[in-house]
């Protein structure tokens, strides 16, 4: 079904070559995965499978590519898109409608089907999905489960042969990552050729026939869950057998004195229901708090309210006793959002870490900046600028970001979603020496890893 | 906040005007837009003013609605400053008199009036597909769906960089972009800039793999069919903006 001869690329303007002389064989109904560290070039061995390479991304190619029995450079690339479906690891990226029916009809109406067709596409799709009672909903209101669901929906609905999925778990949490595992393997048993590439290998270990792994672009081994477990170290990967800790983490004191305490904690957004009633906390010093519920329950919001994003409705948060402006409780905590590209602003990597010594009022030491550039790994580019930096290094300069602030309150939304498994060690000793250090730490994450690494208490918060 | 308290329009309302189709919804528009360029009367245009006021109000969205009315109001009033300032120190590009201002102040809370009855009473997706039904072409239709697609995108990403600027210590807002130009600049463009920038990479590459470059006709999987209630709005609309030429240009109202 794919077939990869000699294939090497590189993209326009890189000295490197993004993949070399890679040789793969697929065959039809097989399912794989591929993994490696950030920026070894399983992305762009994806492209060149959807055609996305050289069709869209241009380079200098070598090589040939044959998939679904046509050579990816002679076809188009609407025709490759009819026989290889893909899924991003985001699905809000790929959605052009607003609801969900829209949705599912959009590629076919663009396709010019006729709207017969058209209908019995979106009916299939929604029955096989289970997305029938969702077919009005907007894909806003959608939890990220449900997202990748109609997602996945519209690609099946064009029956391709192929499937490639990139990162496809890296928003979801663990039950819709379960639930879309089945729905892959009955496709699977349907005969559809899946490829999947994700660094989170624990939930693939039963799918897929073999894991492959990449390294600076090369094809450098490919076996059972098994062997590559042994290999893991080597190549920076993550853990293939992943213990859910969630129900075994001690649940934070709900009031009492602690570093923050929170009392009589109520907030609604405007015309909306309650999403926090009367909440006391009592979070210590010292500890890496988990945040755990269900989408929607609030553990976005909760966060806000305790770093003084958002004004409570009512009731107090007191850090180490005393009670705080929004902006005094802002100078004592550092948070990193979940998309990094939001939080970069300055010129130089060195000049966004300074940026978040001052804006914490401390005075700028050298010396601690180098200090947080050796620990996150970022010697080397600190004249680079932060946007240009690759999705890893992204991620580790946002934490040392919010690192360099000192924070007595550290709040992390997803900190390692997309890294391998060398930089989740990486954060994960660094949230374990400033919890060591006397912050309290407090982490929203689906990723079980990061949890049964790092997490020592958990916040659960109820669904609404 | 979610996204969705951003982007939630009253989709879900039912109102005389969430039943019209959106082409007469556009075809209304458009009429008035066309009307109000021929019409220089200022009674004539009050009179159309309180008819269109009266077809915006019919959404129900009685606080979007003059929320908007004061936004205009301001933006006015700030053109009318500017305007006194350069007749101060070039008197041939200042107003004279009234009726100077009051004829376009008329015509466009006409036009604004007709278009906020269409934004508030509409599924974005309506719009996209009475787009469509335009058989504009390929390379015009798709701009246009992705722009509406994104900006929800595109608030979010704001509301996200604002929350990063106000952690790092600043406030964000008119005084950050008077006091530190430059400092706003790069807290709050060069984000948005690069967001932008991705997301327009992430949408081509989106589009590209759902086929959307094969050049064949696009199809309608639901029509937008014409109603009863659609002529009627058509025939009432038709005697309000007929009747107000019929008063200048026929009997010469001014």
């Amino acid at each position: 079904m794919i077939t990869l001869e000699d294939v090497t690329y590189t993209y326009p303007f890189q000295r490197h070559s993004a993949l070399s002389e890679v040789n793969l064989h697929v065959a039809p109904g097989e399912a794989i995965a591929v993994t490696g560290a950030s920026g070894c070039g399983k992305s762009s061995l994806l492209r060149v499978i959807n055609g996305l390479i050289p069709h869209h991304f241009e380079g200098e190619w070598a090589g040939r590519a044959r998939v679904a029995g046509r050579l990816t450079r002679q076809a188009m690339l609407a025709e490759i898109s009819a026989r290889v479906g893909t899924l991003f690891q985001d699905p809000e990226q790929q959605f052009f409608a607003l609801h969900v029916e829209d949705e599912l009809a959009f590629t076919h109406e663009q396709r010019g089907e006729h709207p017969a067709r058209i209908g019995t596409r979106v009916q299939w799709a929604m029955e096989r999905f289970r997305l029938t009672g969702l077919s009005h909903a907007s894909v806003y209101d959608l939890s990220d489960g449900q997202k990748q669901k109609v997602a996945l929906a519209e690609v099946m609905s064009r029956s391709p042969s192929v499937l490639v999925l990139d990162e496809p778990t890296a928003n979801l949490d663990p039950e819709a990552t379960r639930e879309l595992a089945q729905h892959l393997a009955e496709l699977r048993a349907e005969g559809v050729t899946l490829v999947i590439v994700d660094h989170r290998l624990y939930w693939l270990t039963g799918l897929v026939d073999r894991i492959l792994v990449m390294e600076a672009g090369r094809l450098v081994m490919a076996g059972s869950a098994e062997a590559v477990a042994e290999s893991r170290h080597r190549f920076g990967l993550r853990q293939l057998r992943v213990e859910d800790q969630r129900a075994r983490l001690p649940e934070v004191p709900r009031g009492g004195r602690g570093h923050i305490e929170v009392s009589g904690l109520s907030f609604a957004y405007r015309n909306g229901p309650a999403l926090i009633e009367d909440l006391d906390l009592s979070l210590p010093a010292g500890e890496v708090i988990g945040v755990l519920g269900p989408n929607g329950a609030g553990k976005t919001t909760l966060v806000r309210l305790l770093t003084g994003l958002l004004k409570p409705d009512a009731g107090q948060i007191r850090v180490q006793g005393r009670s705080l402006s929004a902006r005094a409780l802002m100078r004592r905590t550092s948070v990193v959002l979940q998309n990094t590209d939001h939080q970069l602003h300055m010129r130089t990597v060195r000049e966004e870490l300074i940026s978040s010594v001052r804006g914490a009022g401390w005075e700028v030491d050298p010396a601690w900046i180098d200090e947080l550039l050796h620990e996150y790994a970022l010697n080397g580019l600190e004249k680079r600028h932060p946007q240009s930096l690759s999705g890893g290094e992204k991620q580790r300069l946002v934490v040392a970001c919010g690192h360099a602030r000192r924070p007595q309150l550290f709040v992390l939304d997803e900190p390692t979603s997309g890294l391998d498994g060398a930089n989740l060690t990486l954060i994960v000793r660094s949230l374990q020496r400033l919890a060591d250090s006397g912050a309290c730490v407090i982490v929203i994450s689906h990723d079980l890893e990061l949890i049964e690494r790092v997490c020592t208490l958990r916040l659960t918060l109820p669904a609404r | 906040m979610p996204v969705s308290s951003i982007t939630r329009t009253a989709g879900d309302r039912q109102t005389p005007l969430h039943g019209l189709a959106m082409r007469t919804k556009m075809l209304i528009s458009v009429i008035a837009a066309v009307a109000v360029v021929v019409l220089e009367s200022p009674a004539v245009l009050l009179g159309l003013l309180v008819i269109s006021t009266a077809y915006a109000a019919l959404s129900r969205r009685y606080g979007v609605l003059l929320g908007a009315y004061l936004l205009f109001g301001a933006l006015w009033l700030l053109a009318l400053g500017f305007m006194h300032v350069m007749g101060v120190f070039l008197p041939r590009l200042g107003y004279g008199e009234l009726a100077d201002v009051v004829v376009p102040f008329l015509r466009s809370a006409i036009l604004l009036n007709a278009v906020l009855a269409m934004a508030l009473s509409s599924r974005i997706q309506g719009a996209l597909s009475a787009l469509k039904s335009l058989y504009l072409p390929y390379w015009l239709y798709l701009p246009a769906v992705a722009m509406v697609r994104f900006v929800p995108a595109f608030l979010f990403d704001v509301q996200q960089v604002g929350e990063s600027v106000r952690l790092k210590g600043y406030r964000p807002g008119p005084f950050l972009l008077v006091r530190h130009p430059v400092a706003s600049l790069r807290l709050i463009f060069m984000p948005l800039l690069f967001r932008a920038l991705r997301t327009a990479d992430d949408l081509s590459v989106a589009a590209e793999l759902k086929g959307l470059g094969a050049n064949t006709p696009a199809s309608r999987y639901r029509e937008d069919r014409f109603g009863e209630r659609d002529w009627v709005f058509m025939v009432l609309a038709a005697v309000a903006i007929g009747g107000s030429l019929w008063l200048e240009l026929g009997v010469g109202w001014s």
